[in-house]
């Protein structure tokens, strides 16, 4: 097992080289640079400063040869500094990276437990109006564009019934008091979450009811009620934990999803995340943080992926990585 | 009773001959998609959002870009007076036919209401249908055979090619296709050739993977070697044998990948990054619409409808797909 962590771990950075140069490729021939806007922006900067901030900042080297400083500059732990913002990345991109992690978390427990308790009634109770209705959510779920589903959210509970706010992560005049400030942070965030996590609650939905439905065709679970077991022990105790394995893996690489869904949802809600940032930043020529981002973005995936398969192995005793 | 045929030492129990009826595959699969009703409702509502977008604009009095500042956000009515500006109070305007006059006939209003420069939304949303079902028809196919082909030669021939193509689909694995997306297109020029090109070379990857997978699952089956014991080279087999054997996941892919392709595009229109207007597509006309949303809610509705529709119906239509070419053929 150590032997198939360590293996995995190291085939990462070969991935992780390979996605950097690809992007360092791509960011850097995306029209324009962050002197553009700083030309644009300041009367006072004349064609001479222009010329020598581009010397300086090696506007003009081979692409490679930027490269190479890019990553020696990341190697020594330095992420850069933003045109943009005016500040390090590391100071930008760490609070923002937080409130991503709290609304995709916070989406993935929703999608989680809706999708279960959906998917489990659903395959019990097959055919029955629970099971058309949770089917035909699942479908809506799918097709719905998450873009569109956070205006009209917003139109509703926002424009017409003024229960939740239309945008932002928090209220100027919150009460002092850590309930009151979860409190207002959990109002803010109920509608970037519902559309977050809509997809692939959708999707682990129908992936539940289909696992539970194969599950519950083998011969163990007629041993199971053969010898006389309730229905419910059959089913929680037995035919739960073989079909839910697999979504182990289905969350896992799901990682990616949400932070590209994240994406939209932020710049939906105007939510100060991660995906907003890399919006902004892509649209403004920010490309330290761009890179940064898009860097996390990979290393998270990849974790991600590796923890599942891992996690895989621990609980199904079926599979082992010799 | 039947009668035995004795015959040496082997005994031939004859069989009664009853009427089979033969169906072949096709049919067979032609029938069980029909009989998925949900699924030939989504070919229905693609056929109809189709004749709206391709047939639409013939039949519609507007053009998409034609301003008429007089009727800027006129509400959603299908007659309206001459003249009247935008002051249509409902959707059948009772008012209107009321005070119809012989100098001031009713005339054809906007059924979907106008934006903000008076254009007719729903003008605006065949054409943005021209663009984003175009789109997604473009991307699925190409991509598709692009894919397959590139995917099932790696598979089977294994080697440099397989190891470059998988590589490029892990790092295709590792970022989520929305940020890649955003910046490939803000290097090319906008508009629709360049949305149709980085979508099907994104989607590329994903058929690529399924023909790998196939084509190393089929090559070693005993039908490929027996295909190959009577000589035949690498391209048959690929064309002949791999491929049309690994039609089924394919034809899923295809419509999937048409509503991933219109999901795409309306995503970075609506972002700014897609089609620009004053070319109309759904997500832009979207985008367009969020800062009315208070006083034309109708800008934001109908355009959404039409994605979600569209949506709906192809993932419909690819699940009565896959459950056609199940051979378990479970029904749920």
């Amino acid at each position: 097992m150590l032997k198939y962590v360590i293996n995995r771990v190291v085939q990462m950075f070969p991935i992780l080289i390979l996605i950097s140069v690809l992007c360092f490729a791509l960011l850097t021939s995306m029209p324009g640079d962050p002197l553009d806007q700083m030309l644009e922006n300041n009367p006072d900067f004349t064609y001479e400063d222009y010329m020598r901030l581009r010397q300086l900042y090696g506007l003009d080297d081979p692409v490679y040869v930027r490269y190479f400083k890019w990553a020696s500059q990341v190697l020594q732990g330095q992420l850069g500094y933003s045109r943009q913002y005016k500040i390090p990345v590391q100071n930008l991109v760490g609070p923002r990276l937080v409130n991503t992690l709290i609304l995709s978390i916070s989406a993935l427990v929703l999608a989680l437990s809706v999708a279960l308790a959906l998917g489990i009634i659903s395959a019990v109770k097959q055919y029955s109006f629970i099971d058309y209705a949770g089917m035909a959510f699942a479908f809506f779920g799918f097709s719905v564009p998450g873009f569109w589903m956070g205006l009209m959210l917003i139109v509703l509970f926002s424009v017409n019934l003024h229960w939740l706010p239309p945008g932002g992560i928090m209220s100027s005049d919150v009460q002092p008091g850590i309930w009151n400030q979860f409190l207002d942070r959990a109002k803010y965030l109920i509608m970037p979450m519902i559309v977050t996590s809509l997809t692939e609650m959708a999707s682990w939905t129908r992936y539940t009811r289909n696992s539970l439905l194969d599950v519950l065709q083998l011969d163990y679970l007629r041993t199971a009620r053969a010898k006389g077991l309730t229905e419910q022990s059959v089913i929680v105790k037995h035919a739960l934990k073989n079909s839910l394995l697999p979504l182990i893996t289905v969350i896992g690489s799901s990682f990616a999803r949400f932070f590209a869904g994240a994406t939209i949802t932020e710049t939906v809600f105007s939510y100060p995340g991660m995906g907003k940032l890399l919006f902004d930043s892509v649209m403004g020529n920010d490309f330290v943080v761009s890179m940064a981002i898009l860097m996390i973005l990979a290393f998270m995936v990849l974790w991600g992926n590796l923890i599942a398969d891992v996690l895989y192995g621990v609980v199904d005793p079926r599979i082992r990585y010799d | 009773m039947a009668r035995e045929i004795t015959a040496g030492t082997r005994v031939i129990p004859r069989v009664e001959e009853r009427e089979v009826k033969i169906v072949s595959l096709r049919a067979l699969i032609f029938n069980r998609f029909i009989r998925h009703r949900m699924a030939v409702a989504g070919v229905l509502i693609v056929f109809g959002i189709s004749a709206f977008s391709y047939i639409g604009p013939f039949l519609s009095p507007y053009a998409p870009d034609q301003v008429n500042l007089r009727e800027r956000f006129a509400k959603p009515s299908v007659v309206m007076l001459a003249g009247a500006g935008a002051q249509v109070p409902a959707l059948y305007n009772l008012d209107a036919i009321n005070g119809a006059t012989a100098e001031r006939p009713l005339r054809f209003g906007h059924p979907l209401g106008t934006d903000d420069l008076g254009r007719d939304t729903m003008t605006r949303a065949m054409f943005g249908g021209r663009v984003s079902l175009g789109i997604g028809f473009f991307v699925s196919i190409t991509s598709v055979i692009i894919g397959t082909t590139f995917g099932a030669l790696a598979g089977y021939l294994g080697g440099l090619w397989d190891n470059i193509l998988m590589r490029i689909n892990d790092v295709n694995q590792a970022l989520p296709d929305l940020p890649v997306l955003m910046v490939i297109s803000k290097i090319l020029p906008p508009g629709f050739w360049t949305m149709c090109v980085i979508l099907t070379a994104l989607s590329m990857l994903r058929s690529s993977r399924i023909a790998r997978a196939m084509a190393l699952t089929l090559k070693q089956q005993l039908f490929s070697e027996a295909a190959r014991a009577v000589g035949a080279n690498w391209s048959r087999m690929i064309f002949r044998h791999i491929i049309p054997n690994s039609l089924s996941p394919l034809f899923v892919s295809v419509t999937l990948g048409a509503g991933g392709a219109i999901r795409a595009e309306t995503s970075l229109s609506y972002l700014g990054l897609g089609i620009q207007p004053p070319m109309p597509s759904w997500g832009n006309m979207l985008s367009n619409a969020q800062q009315y949303f208070f006083s034309a809610p109708w800008l934001v509705f109908f355009p959404g409808i039409a994605i979600f529709l569209t949506l709906f119906s192809f993932n419909m239509i690819g699940d009565g797909l896959r459950d056609a070419f199940d051979p378990r053929m479970t029904r749920r």
